[in-house]
């Protein structure tokens, strides 16, 4: 008796698989109509099943705007967790990278432009400034007024110098 | 999924990664998305997305009010992004994101009836997270539709009498039905003989029915 009802469960298990996956493939005109009372009955409630759980389509435009704001937490997140993960670094830290040599020609040239248009200012500024008003502080020490000026203007120049081509070292 | 593209295979550069067409991360595998979206590469986690929210949609909207799928659909999404970095692929990704789904189902009716709920919610919460709060043993979905017993549709009966289900029956269900897996697949994923899962399968539609006959 076991053995048989083993044997009917069986069948009813692979009948119903079958339909299932036929209903699922949505094959045209499948309805349930098994001659087996209980296998009918299983198969009106796969179809049911259908029904609820495979039918209805899912609206494209809903699905398009909730995956862009799951995206836009993706990145909000990804940002939070990358700058948490940065070690802080010290000055001294900074002001080694920042004299390091620059990484490409490209950047070096930019860098080495932009220290001689700073350069270039600072002359500028030298030498249409009043005799008596900007830099004439430091001449008062020695007396020389016009020496001073210059020469820290040549320092500034020289340091602008050995910076670049400290940068530009490759 | 197939390896083909496999970034873990060819050892695909960051730049080579930023030109690869957005079609062609369709063919990359869970676990290379995965491992990609972990290094911060925006189009992995966006393919990773497009794959599963069709079918954690159809899922939610299985077992929740329909004007709530979508909230539910972004807590899922953001538990996910919270935890992707933990995530050590010692499971199946599908698996991992599934016990997330069930999870803020569980979550979602322990916050609407933090009182009343006698509803069996015991196979949405993941027995391995430490800390859980126990789950309610009984719930009646009815209560969450605001809705008198007399207009309540085949839909919301049939949602009522698969919450009821253990665990096991409503997960084949699930998987044969919203994420559309083969018996064959069903079998892999749960390590069963596939003449089992066939048989899980007739258990879990029979024991709906008694299910429904019941509450009727």
């Amino acid at each position: 008796m076991s053995g048989e009802r083993s044997s009917r469960e069986r069948w009813l298990d692979e009948q119903l698989a079958e339909f299932t996956d036929r209903l699922l493939a949505s094959e045209p005109g499948l309805q349930p109509s098994a001659a087996d009372p209980e296998l009918r009955a299983l198969q009106e409630m796969v179809a049911r099943l259908k029904r609820l759980l495979a039918d209805p389509q899912l609206d494209p435009e809903a699905i398009e705007r909730l995956q862009a704001q799951i995206l836009v937490t993706w990145q909000r997140q990804h940002r939070e967790t990358s700058a948490a993960d940065e070690p802080r670094r010290s000055f001294s830290e900074r002001l080694r990278t920042w004299l390091a040599p620059a990484p490409s020609r490209r950047s070096r040239w930019a860098l080495g432009l932009s220290l001689v248009a700073i350069a270039a200012l600072g002359l500028l500024l030298a030498l249409f400034l009043p005799a008596d008003a900007p830099l004439g502080w430091l001449g008062t020490a020695t007396g020389d007024e016009a020496f001073w000026p210059l020469a820290v203007l040549a320092g500034l120049l020289l340091l602008v110098g050995i910076i670049w081509l400290w940068r530009s070292r490759s | 999924m197939s390896g083909v593209n496999d970034p873990f295979e060819v050892d695909l550069t960051t730049k080579e990664l930023r030109s690869t067409e957005r079609q062609d991360w369709a063919n990359f595998s869970d676990e290379a998305l995965v491992r990609l979206a972990q290094r911060g590469a925006p189009e992995a986690f966006s393919a990773l997305c497009e794959r599963y929210l069709p079918r954690v949609l159809r899922r939610l909207r299985a077992v929740l009010p329909p004007e709530e799928v979508e909230d539910v659909a972004q807590e899922v999404f953001a538990a996910m992004i919270r935890s992707l970095q933990s995530f050590r692929h010692e499971a199946q990704f599908s698996t991992w994101l599934r016990t997330l789904v069930n999870r803020q189902v569980a979550n979602f009716y322990r916050r609407r009836q933090p009182a009343q709920v006698p509803l069996d919610l015991a196979g949405f919460d993941d027995p391995t997270e430490a800390g859980q709060e126990s789950l309610p043993q009984e719930f009646d979905l009815r209560l969450s539709y605001s809705m008198d017993q007399t207009g309540l549709d085949e839909q919301i009966w049939l949602r009522q009498a698969l919450l009821h289900l253990p665990e096991n029956y409503r997960e084949v269900l699930f998987l044969r039905f919203t994420e559309g897996l083969t018996f064959e697949e069903i079998a892999r994923l749960q390590g069963r003989s596939l003449e089992a899962t066939k048989s899980l399968f007739r258990r879990a539609v029979a024991a709906l029915q008694r299910g429904l006959a019941d509450e009727r």
